[in-house]
């Protein structure tokens, strides 16, 4: 279960090298994105995370909203 | 004339409203209530999105 | 794994840096002008407009010390009696706007509504710029220009 964090926490993270994933449709993502992110739409994410992500490394997954 | 409180209506989901949530006017001729405003302002920024979609 | 629960949006409206197509067209934040005067509750408001005039602006945007807004002076309240505190001249709780909302939006709404100038914030209050009828219906219409001008002139 993933931990829920903050925006200053998420900044701390990625000052640490976290890698972050944003899991909305790919045309969102092209529109506005956090910097450095990458585009794993949710229906994708368990099937691409092991191949495309360095589990050395932390992974904050964000979305649009806590909606 | 009698003390009648004017009432605005918003013109786009035409809910009563005191005052135009953009503009703070009372004689605002195109009041917008918040929740339109918010829609509005929220959506001219990203598409609605959903998940796994 | 860590699940950064508020998004996307938490992090525009924070004002903070983003990447994408959106990010390279104006926004309100980007338009708003940082340089507008601020002045604090208990100020008088005759010294506020001594300074606001010698600026060459005709509004005043009123913070605390940590940058939060509380209220907004433009030409109406700043013309009142010299000696009230701004507490008491200013217009209190006004409207304000996030920095990722596009220009073209604000600017739309700022010429329906007629409305001058409006704070522009982030989630959390804190002033980013002001933002002027003017400045953002110029933008608009550059925005228009250059990207009319990139289609190659279609309708």
């Amino acid at each position: 279960m993933p931990q829920p964090i903050d925006r200053d926490e998420v900044r701390r993270l990625v000052d640490r090298g976290a890698q972050l994933v944003e899991v909305l449709p790919p045309n969102e993502y092209e529109e506005d994105h956090l910097p450095g992110a990458i585009s794993m739409p949710l229906r994708r994410l368990e099937k691409e995370a092991r191949s495309s992500l360095d589990r050395g490394r932390p992974v904050v997954v964000y979305c649009w909203d806590s909606a | 004339m009698s003390e009648q409180q004017v009432a605005m209506a918003c013109a786009k989901c035409e809910s009563s409203i005191d005052r135009c949530e953009f503009c703070e006017e009372l004689g605002c001729g195109t009041p917008i209530c918040y929740q339109c405003l918010a829609e509005a302002l929220r959506q001219a920024m990203a598409h609605p999105h959903q998940h796994g979609g | 794994m860590y699940d950064y629960e508020d998004g996307k949006l938490d992090w525009l409206a924070a004002g903070l840096p983003s990447e994408g197509t959106n990010a390279e067209r104006p926004r309100a934040g980007d338009v708003a002008r940082k340089d507008v005067p601020t002045c604090r509750l208990d100020e008088r408001l005759g010294d506020v407009r001594d300074r606001v005039r010698e600026a060459g602006w005709d509004a005043c945007v009123v913070l605390n010390e940590e940058r939060v807004v509380f209220g907004l002076l433009r030409s109406k309240e700043l013309e009142t009696d010299p000696d009230r505190r701004i507490e008491e001249a200013m217009r209190p709780g006004p409207s304000t706007f996030r920095p990722f909302v596009s220009i073209e939006e604000m600017a739309a709404f700022m010429i329906e509504h007629d409305l001058d100038s409006s704070p522009v914030t982030t989630s959390d209050g804190r002033l980013v710029g002001l933002l002027r009828r003017q400045d953002a219906a110029k933008a608009a219409l550059e925005l228009h220009e250059r990207e009319h001008h990139s289609d190659g002139g279609k309708a």
